[in-house]
């Protein structure tokens, strides 16, 4: 397994966190490094599969609230794997039928799948209807209480590190060689030999599973899911973060999921339209640079190595 | 009996309002091969010009009429400047480009609308003419229902007209079918586009300015509709505007009788409904069985 | 029991396909023996396309089979028919327009060890270097990581004949593989087919509307109209027939 000098510089910054930053900058972290895992999640999918789906937030809010509801009674320990055990069967059952269909069909049928997930929490009081699960316990780990902000810190980095290293791994393996031939063209694929459907299946499950993780990361941390959780536009944020960055490559959620939660709370802060400026940036995005930051990255590398 | 015919009424009415929303968006797309996510945009634009029009007041049917007409227009010219400005880069770009494109826009809707009109909710009253009932038989019609089928007629056999039996309908269906070739046979179809998108995004702000006494006028309009528009268009099959009114309608009813007996699945319905249609029928009710319907009336 | 063993002999029985009311193939049978370069000729509509499809598995006939070294493929998905020893080659050529030239083939290899869904490992060094020889095999070594999209037709060609290769395909199909191509590259592209199959001794068959590659490298021949067959044989033979030229010209 190589270690690169960033992944190193990544993993000690990750460490020193809790010594530097108080309650709220750590807070906003742990936002950005979930982001991050949701947004990689969901470019695995749209970026790498060719695959549109715009209702991912119903696996991320699976996720959410199965820690929500289980809190209580599991450590994050046991629960964190469960609720990506219950997004990936959540992805299986949709994507089994989903999958009938393709191209814009498919878009449509995800993002109805999520919305009506997204009413179902708005109106089954066992999940706490409009005002969701509060009170969410973090729990211990190894007999150390995860009440704490910077205890939590660390678990919340080292899932994400895990769920990032376990998405490069499938991008780096044969699957994911395979998945971006797909991408390009099906029927080429089909005609490798390729069961292009079980292909398919197979990514949106590994998608669904991630997508929990982050979930019930972010219920941990916020300590409360609300229906928030699942509204469209949570599947259409990390959507944005991966064409900022770059959908066509492994990083590029990473960075626009730093980017754009960097600038939204930034606007946010300023003005009650931030949504504006928010949109104006990203249609920038789409219509000048729709390869994303990292391909103005590769640009300017060619550039000065002439 | 009467128990029954009161969401039926109020179904027909909410389903002429989703075919306003929904007629313009399958239009645009069946000609220009753009699903415009920010046609919801143009929607609460034409919502909140009918308000700014009335100063907020109740007016006399006549004039309410007229100033959501002109509402209507305005935001059709709002969405030709955006055709020109901006839609004309996102035709060539892939499907999912401008899909990206067009929620981008919708995004910057919502801001405009928070920046200029504000989040609180405002309130257009309703006109008193509207307020009243007409009564057939042991049925009882709202005013405005029955003033909101008359527009939804009008609408459907405007747009048949106009997409059937005129020389310009002619040339938007060749360019429908195939641009490069109508380019060839000499239409404008720079032109055909932005009459076609202008006219789409009147039917928004059109049922925008309809809508603007019925509820409060936040931003979120731009968001709440264009979900359930979405899913008529598609179940209505991409570009047919009888599958879009009969989807419409559809769903109208569908929401109304949930509301009245089940109010808890409503909302859930929607979407249900249109997951479990687009299984068993991708290309929607009128549409052609492949990856786009071509724009039939 | 049938005992049609080597590799790549397809037998065609009474196929008929339907495309609604239009009978694509009217009950065609066609035998093509292990090793064998066999072409199928004809006017356009003659429902070339269709056999082809039919063999790929892309429709479903109506009736009939196919049989594939004895054994019975005609329910078979494509890429089942794949793994069993079909390879594809279009007429417009589909390759990976974003993956390198490397890529493209990888693909290829690794669909061949099974390896596709694989979504735990990396890939091996040895693949790697497989795939350099693959390409090396069809004289795109240099283009090696040149985006697929930036490769000319004539390479395209090639490209996706590496990949069918790599497939280890016992019978491959070839779908007007000069089409559109300069007498050149013609040249070329008729060489390396020659060479390849001599070298691997798979069967091929394919479609052509050039008569000179045809005659050049067919063994066989066989001559279809109207979703039927008109007639099948030596290209020699085949040539001065009335029948087929009537065919060809007969009908302006």
């Amino acid at each position: 397994m190589k270690v690169s000098l960033a992944a190193l510089a990544a993993v000690l910054l990750a460490l020193t966190v809790p010594h530097w930053a108080n309650g709220a900058q750590m807070f906003f972290w742990e936002t950005v490094l979930i982001q991050m895992l949701y947004a990689l999640s969901v470019n695995l999918l749209i970026g790498h599969a060719g695959i549109p789906s715009f209702g991912q937030a119903a696996f991320f809010g699976v996720g959410a609230y199965a820690v929500g509801i289980a809190s209580t009674v599991l450590p994050p320990i046991a629960l964190l794997p469960l609720a990506m055990a219950l997004a990936a069967v959540a992805a299986l059952a949709v994507g089994a039928i989903a999958l009938r269909t393709y191209g814009i069909a498919f878009a449509m049928v995800t993002l109805a799948v999520g919305q009506a997930l997204y009413t179902v929490t708005l109106h089954v009081s066992a999940l706490g209807g409009e005002n969701g699960l509060a009170g969410i316990d973090r729990g211990m780990l190894f007999g150390v209480s995860l009440g704490s902000q910077g205890a939590f810190w660390y678990l919340c980095a080292c899932c994400v590190g895990l769920g990032i290293l376990a998405l490069r791994t499938v991008y780096l393996s044969p699957f994911g060689y395979l998945l971006r031939a797909m991408r390009d063209d099906p029927v080429r694929t089909r005609f490798l030999g390729v069961d292009v459907r079980a292909q398919r299946l197979a990514a949106f499950v590994i998608a669904g599973a991630f997508g929990g993780l982050a979930g019930g990361l972010f219920a941990y941390a916020n300590q409360i899911v609300t229906p928030d959780a699942l509204a469209w536009t949570r599947s259409g944020d990390p959507i944005i973060m991966a064409l900022i960055g770059g959908m066509s490559t492994f990083w590029g959620p990473v960075v626009g999921a730093l980017v754009y939660t960097w600038v939204t709370h930034a606007f946010a802060e300023v003005t009650p339209a931030w949504i504006l400026y928010v949109g104006i940036v990203f249609l920038f995005f789409v219509v000048v640079i729709p390869e994303g930051i990292l391909s103005l990255a590769r640009i300017l590398r060619e550039r000065f190595a002439r | 009996m009467h128990n029954l015919s009161l969401p039926l009424v109020d179904g027909l009415g909410q389903g002429v309002l989703l075919f306003l929303i929904a007629s313009g968006l399958t239009l645009v797309y069946g000609v220009m091969r753009v699903l415009n996510f920010s046609h919801g945009g143009f929607f609460m634009l034409g919502a909140y010009f009918t308000y700014s029009l009335a100063r907020g007041q109740a007016l006399p049917a006549p004039a309410l009429v007229a100033i959501v007409v002109a509402a209507g227009l305005l935001t059709a010219l709002v969405g030709a400047l955006t055709e020109r400005g901006l839609f004309r880069r996102l035709y060539p770009l892939p499907e999912i480009s401008s899909l990206l494109g067009t929620f981008a826009l919708l995004l910057v809707f919502e801001g405009l609308g928070r920046l200029v009109w504000g989040i609180a909710p405002l309130s257009q009253p309703q006109s008193p003419a509207f307020l009243g009932r007409l009564h057939l038989g042991s049925v009882s019609i709202p005013a405005y229902d029955v003033f909101l089928y008359a527009v939804g007629a009008a609408v459907v056999f405007g747009l048949e007209w106009l997409v059937e039996k005129t020389e310009f309908g002619r040339m938007v269906r060749a360019t429908a079918a195939d641009r490069q070739m109508a380019a060839l046979l000499g239409i404008d179809v720079e032109r055909v586009f932005l009459a076609m998108f202008s006219l789409g995004i009147f039917l928004a702000g059109l049922g925008g300015g309809l809508v603007s006494p019925l509820v409060g006028l936040t931003p979120d309009l731009a968001v709440s509709f264009i979900i359930q528009a979405f899913a008529i268009v598609i179940v209505g099959g991409l570009g047919s505007i009888r599958g879009t009114l009969i989807a419409a309608l559809f769903f109208g009813l569908l929401n109304a009788y949930l509301v009245a007996l089940r109010p808890g699945l409503a909302d859930f319905s929607l979407y249900i409904g249109m997951g479990v249609f687009l299984l068993l029928r991708p290309q929607g009710i009128m549409g052609r069985a492949g990856p786009a319907g071509e724009l039939n009336a | 029991m049938n005992v049609a063993t080597k590799a790549g002999a397809l037998r065609i029985h009474d196929l008929v396909v339907s495309y609604g009311a239009n009978r694509a193939l009217d009950g065609v049978s066609l035998d093509v023996d292990a090793g064998e370069l066999h072409a199928v000729i004809g006017p356009n509509g003659a429902g070339k396309s269709t056999l082809f499809a039919a063999v790929a598995g892309e429709v479903k006939p109506v009736s009939g089979s196919v049989t594939l070294d004895g054994t019975d493929v005609t329910t078979w998905a494509p890429h089942r028919r794949v793994r069993f020893g079909v390879a594809r080659a279009f007429q417009v050529s589909r390759i990976f327009p974003t993956l390198t030239a490397r890529e493209n083939v990888l693909a290829a290899i690794l669909c061949r060890e099974g390896k596709a869904s694989w979504w735990w490992s990396a890939v091996e060094p040895t693949t790697h270097e497989r795939s350099t020889a693959a390409l090396e095999d069809v004289g795109l070594a240099a283009l090696a990581e040149s985006r697929g999209d930036s490769l000319s037709q004539g390479d395209r060609k090639r490209l996706e004949i590496a990949m069918a290769l790599q497939l280890d395909a016992r019978l491959l199909l070839l779908d007007e593989p000069t089409a559109g191509m300069s007498p050149h590259e013609t040249s070329a592209t008729v060489a390396l087919i020659e060479s390849l199959w001599r070298r691997r001794g798979l069967t091929i068959l394919l479609t052509e509307h050039d008569m000179s590659v045809v005659f050049r490298l067919a063994q066989r021949l066989t001559v279809m109209h109207r979703g039927r067959i008109l007639c099948s044989g030596a290209p020699a033979e085949i040539r001065g027939r009335a029948d087929v030229r009537e065919v060809y010209l007969g009908h302006g």
